[in-house]
């Protein structure tokens, strides 16, 4: 003789995953504003400063198809009014993953601008990371930003 | 246990990548011990339903919620770091040491889980290793890390190679060849006497 469970189980169930999910949710939309911001920003700092001209930064939305690893996507205008498209990629080297910015011009290969987050963002044999490693990036960046054309 | 000690090690080396940073370390710590009193929770909760077969499965799908729920929190308060933890942090709620502790995790005995024990090991194991490979120690920021310097002159490439992912594996196996030396020497010892 099977016993059928009751309905209720079943949806106590779904109730406790959807309810996981709808908090996690909810926490992600309150809190992208700060969280974008902190990407601008640390963007901005990377791209900006001694030598390097002051640009404007803002977050854009990724285009469908790309992989989780073009999720952050900003546009970069330069004094002048050229534009950019800059990718944040984590970039693992032999020594762990480390989060860099790659700046794609428009009919142009993407360039690595630096690592975001540590305190000697060009210097990037410390981090383990080796010009093979960043160029193969490059290529990658360069294939996806392809899809970008020029953003305002 | 013995059977299980290639896939145990197996579920755990992305997290040698992940503890390249003493402050990744710290995040991936925290990741642990909330998945693991997160696991401790669904498991009750699951009880009281009566989940029945479908009982450890939905203990993995509460761990799916609780892991999205933590990268949530992490892209809020660490956002640099979330980008390059985020995956470990999804792969970390479903490392066999920490489902294994939430499966043999009983009140009434005082063993501790095998998770608690490997975190201290993985924090320190991570200091050690940014230390000697790099000369500094990192703390996690809202803008990335803080790189605080301590061995000033630690950075060429010899000393350098012992902060990579190979130099780690070499070290983890080391330390393992010497604990379990110990540990054979220590049970020789007390059946002599």
């Amino acid at each position: 003789m099977s016993m059928q469970r009751p309905v209720s189980q079943y949806l106590s169930s779904v109730a406790l995953v959807v309810s996981l999910v709808a908090v996690a949710a909810g926490i992600s939309f309150l809190t992208k504003r700060i969280t974008e911001e902190t990407f601008r920003v640390s963007v901005v700092h990377a791209l900006s400063g001694k030598d390097k001209p002051a640009v404007v930064v803002k977050p854009i939305r990724p285009k469908g198809g790309s992989s989780m690893s073009y999720s952050r996507v900003f546009a970069v205008t330069y004094p002048g009014g050229k534009s950019a498209t800059a990718f944040l990629v984590s970039v693992t080297g032999h020594s762990g993953p480390f989060s860099a910015l790659y700046v794609a011009r428009p009919g142009s290969e993407a360039v690595f601008s630096g690592l975001v987050g540590v305190a000697h963002p060009d210097e990037t044999w410390r981090y383990g990371l080796t010009d093979r490693v960043i160029e193969s990036w490059a290529e990658r960046v360069t294939a996806v930003a392809g899809k970008y054309g020029e953003e305002k | 246990m013995k059977r299980n000690t290639g896939l145990f090690l197996f579920a755990l080396c992305p997290l040698i990548p992940a503890t390249a940073k003493f402050s990744y370390a710290l995040v991936m710590a925290a990741a642990l011990f909330f998945f693991f009193f997160a696991g401790l929770f669904f498991r009750e909760i699951v009880k009281k339903i009566d989940g029945g077969n479908s009982g450890s499965l939905l203990e993995l799908a509460c761990l799916a919620g609780a892991s999205a729920l933590f990268v949530s929190v992490m892209h809020a308060v660490y956002p640099i770091l979330a980008v390059t933890l985020e995956m470990y942090v999804y792969v970390a709620a479903f490392s066999f040491v920490l489902l294994l502790s939430v499966d043999s995790f009983s009140y009434r005995s005082i063993n501790v889980p095998p998770v608690i024990a490997f975190i201290p090991i993985m924090v320190s194991f991570a200091a050690v290793r940014e230390l000697i490979g790099c000369g500094v120690i990192s703390l996690p920021t809202h803008s990335g890390m803080l790189e605080v310097p301590v061995f000033e002159r630690f950075g060429f490439s010899v000393v350098r190679f012992w902060g990579t992912t190979g130099g780690a594996l070499i070290l983890a196996g080391f330390f393992t060849w010497l604990f379990r030396l110990l540990v054979s020497d220590r049970g020789a010892g007390g059946k002599q006497a």
